[in-house]
């Protein structure tokens, strides 16, 4: 019996997006080298980086104000957008990944519901503390409380979901659902002892910023947020795997629980970093990557690094239409994210209806 | 003052109300209410005085917080140490003790002409 050998070259098989997400990799990165400029060279004052460059052509020194604007407000403020945006969006994938579910985004492992439960803590009850603690922290009060509180939330609900050394994602799922209404009540009784004052900086906490950035809150959320991000790639190839189910994958040969649990720690790390120093900015963790899915298909390995350029890249662009538009006040970004971005989503979904499976 | 996120009186404010009847004029008037302002637009005003309200809790901030902070502490007002602090309710409440907080400020005007 004769084998039937195609004369044909081994066919690559239909579907291979990889040179395209490869290709994708080096769009996103000269997107975000340009959205990264842009954003250096606007703001409330007329300082661009044209005349900057053409100052140091000259071989003149740039003005102590120059160098303020540019060194300590608009890069340490580019600085936290990158890492708050490529947070956000790339705890998202790993979310919708681990969860095999679309919707699945940070807030899910309660970090959101605690942050906030943390920060409307420190707002209220703030001024009760004892006085040594609140000269301690000062200013940083409210991001270290919403950072504390992120955590501990997600900590609690993971030894909830967890028993006999199995993490069970259903009973994550839900109890995150319990803890976010637990938070949200405790946060109701805050709110209704709340004064006008705190009220209001409530409101502002919950819409996000990036206002407010200093070198010093970037170094201690930075390590943080990067640590975090660096786990995401060992991650790529047993989310693969998940997607086919928990039993198939353990079958694979992937280490299901050790990756749970490092994908949960490093997703509440990120995320609880990125609220702490911006406040609730919604939209990136669950948009960035259903784009990035029907743009190059769901394998993790380029989609995660691609969500950490896209999110920072879109990040980027929303704080710089908070910054100008109404200057010299500014907007609270989480409403530029939804503003632009729902609509843009929802066109995307319609155009391409017939192709979004997880 | 909260997290280095700035918040200031703009136009038909409490605040403003007080910094005018007291001889002096508002820095940050683009805008109507209190806001969340961007740093350059503080840098741009560079005020002379600083106006706050010493509540304790988050939004209390010593002078030295001030100076620390990469846009504050490079206003005049902060180099100057022109920072007046009043309670809230004498500060903004316009009742019987109004006079207080327009001489206290009056006194920072003052002091920064000359």
């Amino acid at each position: 019996m004769a084998l039937a050998l195609s004369s044909e070259p081994f066919a690559r098989p239909q579907g291979d997006r990889r040179g395209r997400a490869r290709m994708a990799g080096w769009m996103l990165a000269l997107v975000l080298v340009l959205t990264s400029s842009v954003s250096l060279n606007v703001g409330a004052s007329g300082v661009n980086l044209l005349e900057i460059i053409g100052t140091l052509a000259r071989g003149d020194a740039l003005d102590a104000r120059t160098r303020l604007i540019l060194f300590d407000i608009r890069l340490p403020r580019l600085a936290m957008g990158i890492l708050v945006g490529a947070a956000l969006a790339v705890s998202g994938a790993v979310m919708q990944g681990l969860f095999r579910n679309p919707l699945a985004d940070p807030g899910l492992v309660g970090v959101g519901a605690g942050a906030g439960l943390g920060a409307i803590t420190a707002i209220v009850l703030g001024a009760s503390l004892p006085v040594t603690m609140q000269a301690g922290l000062g200013i940083y009060l409210v991001p270290v409380a919403a950072f504390l509180g992120g955590w501990l939330t997600t900590i609690l609900l993971y030894q909830i979901s967890t028993s006999r050394g199995r993490t069970s994602v259903a009973v994550m799922l839900l109890g995150g659902i319990a803890m976010g209404a637990l938070a949200g009540a405790l946060s109701g009784i805050l709110i209704y002892m709340a004064d006008d004052a705190q009220l209001r900086d409530l409101t502002f906490w919950g819409l996000g910023s990036l206002a407010g950035a200093t070198w010093t809150k970037i170094w201690i959320a930075g390590p943080l947020i990067v640590l975090a991000l660096a786990a995401a790639p060992f991650l790529a190839r047993a989310l693969n795997g998940l997607a086919l189910g928990e039993a198939p994958a353990a079958h694979l040969g992937i280490p299901v629980q050790r990756m749970k649990n490092i994908a949960i720690l490093s997703v509440a790390a990120a995320t609880g970093a990125a609220v702490a120093v911006s406040g609730g900015i919604g939209f990136i963790g669950i948009v960035v990557p259903h784009l990035l899915r029907l743009l190059i298909g769901p394998d993790h390995r380029y989609l995660l690094p691609n969500a950490a350029l896209l999110g920072a890249s879109l990040l980027i662009a929303a704080d710089m239409v908070a910054r100008v538009v109404i200057a010299p006040a500014e907007l609270p970004i989480g409403i530029v994210t939804a503003t632009l971005g729902g609509p843009f989503f929802l066109w995307i979904l319609l155009r391409n209806r017939t192709l979004l499976d997880m | 003052m909260q997290g280095a996120r700035i918040m200031a009186g703009g136009s038909n404010t409490a605040a403003q109300g007080i910094i005018t009847l007291s001889g002096g004029v508002n820095a940050l008037e683009g805008f109507e209410g209190y806001k969340q302002v961007t740093d350059e637009a503080i840098l741009l005003a560079d005020p002379d005085v600083i106006l706050m309200m010493n509540r304790s809790g988050d939004h209390a901030a010593d002078d030295a917080e001030i100076l620390e902070h990469p846009v504050l502490g490079a206003t005049k007002a902060a180099q100057s140490g022109a920072i007046v602090r009043q309670p809230g309710l004498v500060l903004l409440g316009f009742g019987p003790r109004t006079p207080e907080a327009v001489r206290a400020l009056n006194a920072a005007f003052a002091q920064v002409q000359s």
